[in-house]
C-alpha cells in the first residue's frame, strides 16, 4: 500500500499519518475542520494501564509504553505526558470483592496495579477526606497527557514529514475498482487516488462508513465534562469512582479540576451539546466524595462522545466487505491511550509487514454473522463480563 | 463636592490607598487590579484566609489578602517564552521532562485550595416554564421571569430546547421559555496598547462606582478613552467627585506605563495619571451565542463582537445589542495583552498565527486565550482582531455555558 488517505485529523489519524510516512507511504489527511477537532480536543487525556479484561490490559500496557516514545517520534516535541497514578475508588464491598480476582491478571501483564484498602485510597487522594467513606480501591500506574500538546506534536511532525493535509473538506464517496477501493472523492470534487482509505473519524466514524456503504456497529455516546479555574496542586492521581454513580475527576497540569459524573440514562447518538442537569449532578456527587472542592469555580462545561462498540474494543483493520477500506476508530473512551500504538500497528499492516497478533480482538469484521450487537449506554463498565 | 462614602470592598480600599495592584496574574505573575468592578473580569482575584475571592466583591473588613510577590522573577523568565514554550527540545531526557512538569505544576499564579470546608447542602432542581425570560436589568415586562445578577440570580447558560439554566432564589432552575430577552449589558474592551494590563486601568462603570464609593480621592488624575458620550460621562464624573481629568480621546494613547501600577500615559506628550478609564464596550453576547445567534466582528472602527442575527424568539436590549465600538480602529501593539486571564499578548497571537495555527479554535488551544475564568468576555474581540490583521476572517469559538463562573458548592443540586 503506497498511497493512503486518512479521513480525520484527530490523534488517531495524525498518529497513523506520521507512522505511515516512516514506512515511506504517501499520505493525505482529509479533515472537515481543524487538527484535533472532535474528541481529541474534548477529552482529558487520562492514560490507564489497568483494564478489566486480559486482552485490553495487555494492549493498554503496551500502548502506555508507546506513549513514552512519542517525544522522540515527533522530533523532540513534548506532549506534556505527566506520569502519575490512577485510583479507582470503590464505595461498595461487593465491588472490591469482584475486582480481587483481577490482581493476578494485572501482575501478569505488568499493569502495576494493586487492590488497596480505604486508608490507602484517602492517602493517595487526600481531597477525599471528609467525604463519603470508600470501601477500598485500586491504585495503578497511569499518565495524564495534554491532549492539545499531543495532537499538535503529531500534527507538526506529520507536516514536517511530508504528509499533505486537506482541511475544510469532507469525504464524499469512495471510487472502486471491482469491490476494491481505488480513490476517494471529496466534497470539493477533488479525487485522490488511494490504495487504502482509513476511517479515523472518531464519533463520526459510523456516519462515514455508512456514507461508503459499510455497516459498522459503533455508536457515539455523549460524555460531559466541567472544568474549574486553576489552583495550586492539591492532587496528582486520576480518580474514577463507579457504582452506584459513575464519575471521575483529576487536576490538570495547569491546575484546573476536570470532572464528570455520568448520566446512566444517556441516550446513544451524536450529541455534543452541554446539559444543565450534568452541572448540578456532577457538582453534588463530587462534593459528596470530596467536600473540600466546594469553593472551586466552574468556568466551563462541554461535551464530547465516546465512539462506542458493543464489546467496548476499538475497530482496527480492514473491513472484510470493502477491501482497501480500513477502520481506526470505535475507541469506546480509550482513544488517547490506544491510538498511538494502534496507529503504529495498522501502519505496519498497511506497509505490508503483516498484522500484529495484538490487533486480533479489534478486527472490524468480528461482529459479522453473530447476534446483531449494539452498543449500550449506562454504566461504562457494564459491557464487560467480569 | 466629594463623596462622603467610605471605601468598603478590598478593591475600593486598595484604590483609595493608591495601590490598585491587589492581585497577580496567572502566568507572568504581573500585578493586576480590578477592571470591571462587577465580578466578571477576574483580574482582581485574591487569596485570603477564607479562600479565593474577587477583591471587587468582597468587604475589606476582616479579610486579609495574601500575595506571592516573590514569584515575579519567575514571571519575567516566562515573559521571554511563547505560551507553547514546552514544545520543542525543552529538556531532552525523560527524567528531566518529568521533573520539569512537577515544577511547572507549581509555577502558576493560581491560588490555593481552601484547607477547610463547610458541608454543602445540595440545591433543589426544578424545571419551570415561563413565557418570557429577561436576563439582566431591562425595562420590566409584564409576567416576565427576570434573572438579574443584581438581585443575586445567575444565568448559567442557554441549553437546547429553549432552556435557560439559572441559579435562582436558592434553586437550580431549568427555565423553559417562549421568548428570551438578553439585557446583560456590556464588558470592557481594553485598548490594544502596551501597558493595558496595568493596575489602574478600569472600565467606565467601575470608575463611576469607585468614585461614588469614595475610593478615588479628590485630585485623582484620570484619563479616558472611548466614544464621545463616555468622555462626557467622565467629565461629569470628574466634576462631581473633584477628580482631575488629564486626558481624553477617542483614540487610545500610544502606551501606558508604570511600576506595579499605572503611572504614566504616553500620547503625543507624556502625562502622569492614576486611573485610565476605558469607555469602549464589548456587548455581552455569550448567552446569545449559546442560543444560536450569529455573531461577527464589526468592521467599522475598533472591532468588537456584535450580534448580527438572532432566532426570532431571542431579542437583545441595551448595551448587549450594541453594533459598534464607536471609536476608530488602531493597530494592536505587540506588547499589549489580549487575554488577561491567561497572560496572552498580541505578540503571542501573531506568532501563533504565523506558525500555522490560524483558526480561532486552534489559537484558543495553543495560547490559552479565552480559556480563563472570563471565558473570552474581555479578549475574544481582541483575539479575532489579530486574526483579521493576519487575513483570517473567522467566527468566534464555540460558546458554552457557564456564562459566568459559579462554585461547585453553588451548583450542587439534586439533578
Amino acid at each position: 500500500m503506497r498511497r493512503v488517505v486518512v479521513v480525520g485529523a484527530g490523534i488517531a489519524g495524525l498518529a497513523l499519518a506520521l507512522e505511515l510516512r516512516r514506512f515511506g507511504c504517501f499520505v493525505t489527511v482529509v479533515e472537515r475542520r481543524y487538527p484535533g477537532a472532535g474528541n481529541s480536543t474534548r477529552n482529558v487525556g487520562r492514560l490507564r494501564r489497568m483494564q478489566l479484561t486480559s486482552d485490553l490490559t495487555a494492549f493498554s500496557c503496551r500502548a502506555s509504553d508507546k506513549w513514552r516514545t512519542v517525544h522522540e517520534l515527533t522530533q523532540g516535541r513534548n506532549p506534556l505526558l505527566y506520569r502519575t497514578r490512577y485510583v479507582w475508588v470503590l464505595y461498595d464491598d461487593a465491588e472490591r470483592d469482584a475486582l480481587e480476582p483481577l490482581q493476578a491478571m494485572w501482575d501478569e501483564h505488568g499493569a502495576q496495579a494493586r487492590l488497596v484498602d480505604a486508608r490507602d485510597v484517602v492517602r493517595a487522594v487526600p481531597v477525599l477526606s471528609g467525604g463519603e467513606q470508600p470501601a477500598g480501591g485500586v491504585i495503578g500506574a497511569a499518565a495524564i497527557v495534554h491532549h492539545d500538546a499531543a495532537v499538535y506534536a503529531y500534527y507538526q511532525a506529520a507536516r514536517d514529514a511530508g504528509v499533505s493535509f486537506h482541511f475544510g473538506t469532507d469525504a464524499a464517496d469512495l471510487r472502486l475498482d471491482g469491490d476494491r477501493v481505488s480513490a476517494i472523492l471529496l466534497d470539493d470534487r477533488t479525487t485522490i487516488v488511494a490504495d487504502a482509505v482509513v476511517n479515523a473519524c472518531g464519533g463520526h466514524s459510523h456516519e462515514l462508513a455508512a456514507r461508503f456503504g459499510v455497516e459498522t456497529p459503533n455508536v457515539p455516546i455523549r460524555r460531559e465534562v466541567l472544568v474549574t479555574e486553576p489552583s495550586q496542586p492539591f492532587m496528582t492521581p486520576a480518580v474514577t469512582f463507579y457504582r452506584p454513580q459513575e464519575g471521575w475527576f483529576n487536576q490538570t497540569l495547569r491546575g484546573e479540576l476536570v470532572a464528570g459524573v455520568v448520566d446512566p440514562d444517556e441516550v446513544p447518538g451524536m450529541n455534543e451539546r452541554s446539559s444543565l442537569r450534568f452541572l448540578g449532578r456532577t457538582a453534588r456527587v463530587l462534593l459528596e466524595k470530596a467536600p473540600r472542592l466546594a469553593q472551586l469555580r466552574v468556568v466551563r462545561q462541554w461535551a464530547g462522545v465516546y465512539d462506542t462498540t458493543p464489546d467496548k474494543r476499538p475497530l482496527v483493520g480492514e473491513h472484510p466487505e470493502r477491501p482497501g477500506f480500513y477502520a481506526l476508530n470505535g475507541w469506546s473512551g480509550r482513544g488517547m491511550l490506544l491510538a498511538p500504538l494502534a496507529a503504529e500497528l495498522l501502519a505496519r499492516e498497511l506497509a505490508g509487514q503483516g498484522r500484529d497478533p495484538a490487533l486480533e480482538p479489534f478486527a472490524p469484521g468480528r461482529f459479522a454473522g453473530g447476534s446483531p450487537a449494539t452498543a449500550v449506554s449506562g454504566d461504562y463498565y457494564s459491557g464487560y463480563a467480569h | 463636592m466629594s463623596s462622603v462614602h467610605q471605601p468598603q470592598t478590598l478593591a475600593e480600599e486598595a484604590l483609595a490607598a493608591g495601590r490598585p495592584g491587589v492581585a497577580t496574574s496567572f502566568r507572568f505573575h504581573r500585578p493586576r487590579g480590578p477592571i470591571c468592578g462587577r465580578g466578571h473580569c477576574f483580574a482582581c482575584e485574591v487569596e485570603t484566609s477564607a479562600g479565593r475571592v474577587l477583591a471587587c466583591q468582597t468587604l475589606a473588613t476582616g479579610t486579609q489578602p495574601r500575595r506571592r510577590r516573590l514569584r515575579r522573577p519567575l514571571g519575567r523568565i516566562a515573559e521571554r517564552w511563547p505560551p507553547w514554550f514546552y514544545e520543542r527540545r525543552f529538556l531532552r531526557t525523560e527524567a528531566m521532562r518529568r521533573a520539569s512538569l512537577g515544577v511547572l505544576r507549581r509555577a502558576s499564579g493560581a491560588g490555593r485550595l481552601a484547607t477547610g470546608f463547610t458541608p454543602v447542602a445540595p440545591r433543589a432542581f426544578a424545571e419551570v416554564e415561563a413565557e418570557t425570560v429577561v436576563v439582566g436589568a431591562a425595562a420590566p415586562e409584564e409576567d416576565a421571569l427576570v434573572v438579574d445578577l443584581a438581585a443575586g440570580n445567575l444565568a448559567l447558560g442557554v441549553y437546547p430546547g429553549r432552556v435557560l439554566g439559572a441559579l435562582h432564589e436558592g434553586r437550580l432552575l431549568a427555565i423553559r421559555f417562549e421568548r428570551l430577552v438578553i439585557a446583560a449589558g456590556a464588558y470592557e474592551r481594553l485598548p490594544p496598547i502596551a501597558g493595558n494590563d496595568l493596575p489602574g486601568v478600569v472600565g467606565l462603570a467601575a470608575a463611576a462606582r469607585y468614585a461614588a464609593a469614595g475610593a478615588l480621592p479628590p485630585g485623582t488624575r484620570i484619563a479616558v478613552w472611548g466614544p464621545r458620550r463616555a468622555i462626557a460621562a467622565c467629565e461629569e464624573l470628574a466634576a462631581r467627585h473633584d477628580l482631575s481629568l488629564v486626558w481624553s480621546d477617542t483614540r487610545p494613547p500610544h502606551a501606558l506605563s508604570g511600576r506595579g501600577r499605572l503611572e504614566r500615559l504616553h500620547a503625543d506628550v507624556e502625562i502622569r495619571c492614576d486611573l485610565f478609564v476605558t469607555g469602549v464596550s464589548q456587548p455581552a453576547i455569550e448567552l446569545a451565542m449559546q442560543a444560536g445567534a450569529q455573531v461577527s466582528l464589526t468592521d467599522d472602527g475598533l472591532p468588537i463582537l456584535a450580534v448580527t442575527a438572532t432566532p426570532d424568539w431571542l431579542s437583545m436590549r441595551g448595551g448587549a445589542a450594541a453594533r459598534s465600538s464607536e471609536v476608530p480602529a488602531v493597530a494592536a501593539h505587540d506588547d499589549a495583552f489580549a487575554c488577561l486571564c491567561e497572560d496572552v499578548r498580541v505578540r503571542d497571537l501573531r506568532m501563533c498565527v504565523a506558525g500555522g495555527f490560524d483558526q480561532p479554535e486552534l489559537v484558543k488551544r495553543r495560547t490559552g486565550a479565552m480559556t480563563g475564568p472570563c471565558q473570552g468576555k474581555l479578549c475574544a474581540a481582541a483575539v479575532l482582531t489579530v486574526l483579521r490583521e493576519a487575513g483570517v476572517e473567522a467566527a468566534p469559538t464555540t460558546a458554552r455555558p457557564l456564562a459566568r463562573p459559579a462554585t461547585l458548592g453553588e451548583l450542587a443540586a439534586h439533578a
